[in-house]
């Protein structure tokens, strides 16, 4: 299913900043006094939170918890393993 | 506290197996029958977006694979 | 507990619709070196780790294991989907359409249903991490060999971003084995 090209834009951003997220996560917990890596975490923290408001604002909601409007909008298609991610096949 | 396995300079493990095995001395503070991956620190990051097309964000764990060639190619 | 994000973490893509490889790929969802074999198995060693770097990891890494287990399974359905039964009978997978349709059902690539025996949690920290690290080359190799099987870009795409993860996974595990190791030579010397 296609999604639209801004919005497939964000969710990528979303995707790479989300990744950063997670390699820092699991540097972190074995260099749990590395301050570097805790100050780029919290950067990315800010960055992430702005881009995943804009898009459960503009777009659909990422998790199950978010202030909804009739009707239940979780529900909505498409699901991640149904969008094209337009890399070059489906 | 166990004392680490000391060598000899002059009787290295390097010295014992064939030349082209390269075993590097370890200090006394490693012991015998544990395994040690070496810790990593890291300098810089990809930016996201690079990090995320190439599996990891630290430039020092991107160990790309080389495809091998199908049997029909040779 | 676990929350899901209703994104893929990586933008799984297939170019065409390679039935062969489709079928292979079941070996990272339900075989024995798969992602559910990954996930589960850290997932259920963290109870009893010694320390809380340990207990982290094996969250963390158990919990991205299983994102990964549903980019698989999003190539797996993304490749069957577009196919007929006639297609998939042709392609050797005539049995798994039968007995499941065209749900991705969690077998390996010879149709053998998954199993916890595909696992080990066995208390001793020291042996829980190797065999951690184990399966994380397993997992590297499964993933080489399916890449060498196939030439669908996106799924070499996709295959090779979930190759470079279990490259890492295997740096945390063992600096968590590091660390274990001080920690029980540390409380050896209390006594």
């Amino acid at each position: 299913m296609d999604i639209g090209r801004e919005r497939l834009e964000l969710l990528k951003e979303i995707m790479a900043i989300d990744f950063s997220l997670v390699e820092l996560n699991l540097y972190l917990d074995t260099h749990p006094l590395d301050q570097r890596a805790q100050r780029l975490q919290n950067e990315y923290v800010t960055i992430c939170k702005d881009l995943k408001e804009k898009y459960e604002e503009d777009y659909a909601p990422l998790t199950h918890v978010y202030a909804s409007e009739c009707p239940w909008g979780w529900i909505e298609e498409p699901w991640p393993w149904e969008i094209n991610y337009e890399m070059g096949g489906i | 506290m166990t004392k680490g396995y000391v060598y000899d300079y002059d009787y290295r493990p390097e010295m014992l197996v064939a030349p082209h095995y390269k075993i590097p001395v370890m200090g006394p503070e490693f012991k015998l029958a544990k395994a040690y991956v070496p810790y990593q620190v890291f300098q810089k990051v990809y930016e996201p977006m690079k990090g995320l097309m190439k599996g990891t964000i630290f430039p020092e764990l991107c160990r790309p694979y080389v495809k091998t060639k199908h049997r029909m190619e040779e | 507990m676990w929350i899901y994000e209703k994104k893929l973490q990586y933008p799984a893509w297939v170019e065409g619709c390679d039935l062969q490889i489709a079928k292979l790929l079941f070996a990272q969802y339900g075989g024995s070196d798969s992602e559910l074999s990954a996930g589960l198995r850290y997932l259920a060693q963290r109870y009893n780790m010694p320390i809380p770097e340990a207990k982290a990891v094996l969250t963390d890494i158990g919990t991205e294991e299983l994102a990964h287990w549903e980019i698989i399974g999003t190539l797996i359905y993304k490749i069957i989907n577009r196919a007929t039964p006639e297609e998939l009978k042709a392609a050797g997978m005539g049995p798994n359409y039968v007995e499941h349709g065209r749900d991705v059902y969690p077998a390996d690539a010879a149709g053998v249903p998954w199993t916890a025996a595909y696992i080990q949690a066995i208390e001793d920290p020291i042996a829980n991490l190797h065999e951690d690290l184990a399966a994380e080359e397993k997992a590297r190799t499964t993933y080489e060999h399916l890449i060498n099987s196939t030439r669908d870009r996106g799924v070499i795409d996709t295959l090779s971003f979930l190759r470079e993860r279990e490259v890492v996974h295997f740096q945390r595990f063992g600096e968590t084995l590091r660390l274990v190791q001080e920690y029980m030579e540390h409380t050896k010397c209390m006594r």
